[in-house]
């Protein structure tokens, strides 16, 4: 009698072990399965990641070993004369110490004082033309001054649907759909009044790969009466993010931007 | 006999046991392949793509693209396990002019075509101009990681801005 209570015990103790193995073999393979599902995403996210980094050096640098027409054709083998972009740049500073005739956040394509800010504007436009999913920022900033020479963004407009509750999974889940608008794509100059409104835009992304180069633009202030040149120190800065609805033109606001038009802009 | 009670042999009498124990086993081992693959499958995606990093950090170490030998001398410094090739093609200030790049393009003539002309002397901004039939199939068949960053190439009175291509697969 104690023989058999001691066998069936053994059973039992045997099938219990078995579940506790299954249970914990389980519990593992849910860990692995969850880890190798998110995975490819971390992988795929750190490779991009790499690559818009490299986008943005990329776009620096092109934007300061460039030559640049001196006409609103926005075409090198046809006109007549061409200077470095960047060259064009410190010349605007060095009459003037700011760039170009018109606003810091206006574009003239009918005087030829704004060439230098239009072939900055259409340089970074096109080089950025490919990744369309981007938006971005590119500023000139005086470190001694404390403000801006050039800023200008592109921002991509969204529009919001709200969740239809008689359809789909989305209503279910309250879901609100941003899809893009007719013309999505926004380009702006701006003037903005300090380094703190641009980064309260900037920071609503929650991804941004930046850029920037510290250079030495020089203003010859001199007058009839005095000679005066006063070296500045400026931070241009190129910078990219994946367009997010996040950011809209309401923020842009404190930026003093006024939209670029693209026709009037294209030649 | 009442010793021998439901007993059905040494296997036999720890088969209940043993059920769960073999598809704990099955389960895991499935989940490990199946993990195992993922991270194989990923790493070598994610190493190819960092090699295209790489090459076009060799390719674009100078600002400029001077000519055809410094471009030249630049792809052969490149050291990588994958098939590869680069090429460069002009960009268009004018965005609104903006092509992607398709297949059909990807013939030598029409590559050389805008450095030829706006040269004396014809340049080939293309790594292996050999190797444009292989990339054409590649492109077809497999998977390929393209990368397009711009960059300037020099020209005899000024410097073009110019987009290069480069091009990964195993």
């Amino acid at each position: 009698m104690q023989l058999i209570k001691i066998k069936t015990r053994k059973g039992q103790a045997a099938i219990t072990d078995a579940l506790f193995f299954l249970i914990i073999i389980v519990a593992l393979s849910v860990l692995m399965f969850r880890y190798s599902s998110t995975y490819g995403n971390r992988i795929e996210q750190a490779s991009s990641d790499l690559y818009y980094k490299e986008y943005t050096n990329s776009v620096l640098k092109t934007i300061f070993y460039v030559s640049a027409p001196l006409d609103f054709d926005l075409n090198l083998e046809k006109t007549k004369q061409n200077d470095y972009l960047m060259a064009l740049v410190k010349q605007d500073y060095y009459a003037q110490g700011k760039l170009g005739f018109s606003d810091m956040n206006d574009l003239k394509t009918d005087n030829y004082l704004d060439i230098a800010k239009y072939n900055l504007f259409h340089t970074i436009k096109a080089t950025m033309r490919p990744l369309e999913s981007q938006d971005y920022l590119f500023y000139i900033f005086n470190n001694e001054d404390s403000n801006f020479l050039y800023f200008t963004i592109k921002n991509t407009h969204f529009e919001i649907s709200e969740a239809n509750p008689n359809s789909g999974v989305d209503a279910v889940r309250g879901v609100t759909r941003y899809i893009l608008t007719e013309n999505p794509y926004h380009y702006y100059l701006c003037d903005p009044e300090s380094y703190e409104d641009v980064r309260a835009v900037v920071s609503r992304s929650p991804k941004i790969f930046s850029s920037s180069i510290p250079l030495s633009f020089t203003y010859n202030y001199s007058t009839y009466a005095q000679l005066g040149i006063k070296e500045d120190i400026v931070t241009s800065t190129f910078a990219m993010w994946p367009a997010t609805v996040d950011i809209n033109s309401d923020l842009l606001i404190p930026l003093n931007c006024k939209e670029v038009d693209p026709l009037s802009s294209n030649p | 006999m009442n010793n021998k009670k439901g007993y059905i042999g040494a296997i036999g009498d720890d088969l209940p046991s043993l059920i769960p124990i073999f598809v704990g086993l099955t389960i895991f081992f499935a989940v490990f392949l199946n993990t195992y693959n993922v991270y194989r499958n990923n790493t070598d995606l994610y190493s190819l793509r960092n090699d295209a990093i790489n090459i076009s950090g060799i390719i674009k170490e100078n600002p400029i693209i001077s000519d055809q030998n410094q471009f030249i001398k630049s792809c052969n410094r490149v050291k990588t396990k994958y098939n590869w090739n680069a090429f460069i093609i002009p960009l268009d200030l004018n965005s609104e002019n903006y092509n992607g790049l398709t297949i059909d393009d990807l013939e030598v003539e029409n590559i050389m075509k805008h450095w030829a002309e706006t040269e004396s002397q014809p340049r080939k901004l293309i790594c292996d101009s050999e190797g444009l039939g292989a990339l054409r199939t590649a492109l077809q068949t497999k998977d390929v990681t393209v990368y397009k960053y711009p960059i300037t190439v020099q020209q005899q009175f000024y410097v073009e801005p110019a987009w290069i291509y480069i091009v990964v697969w195993k």
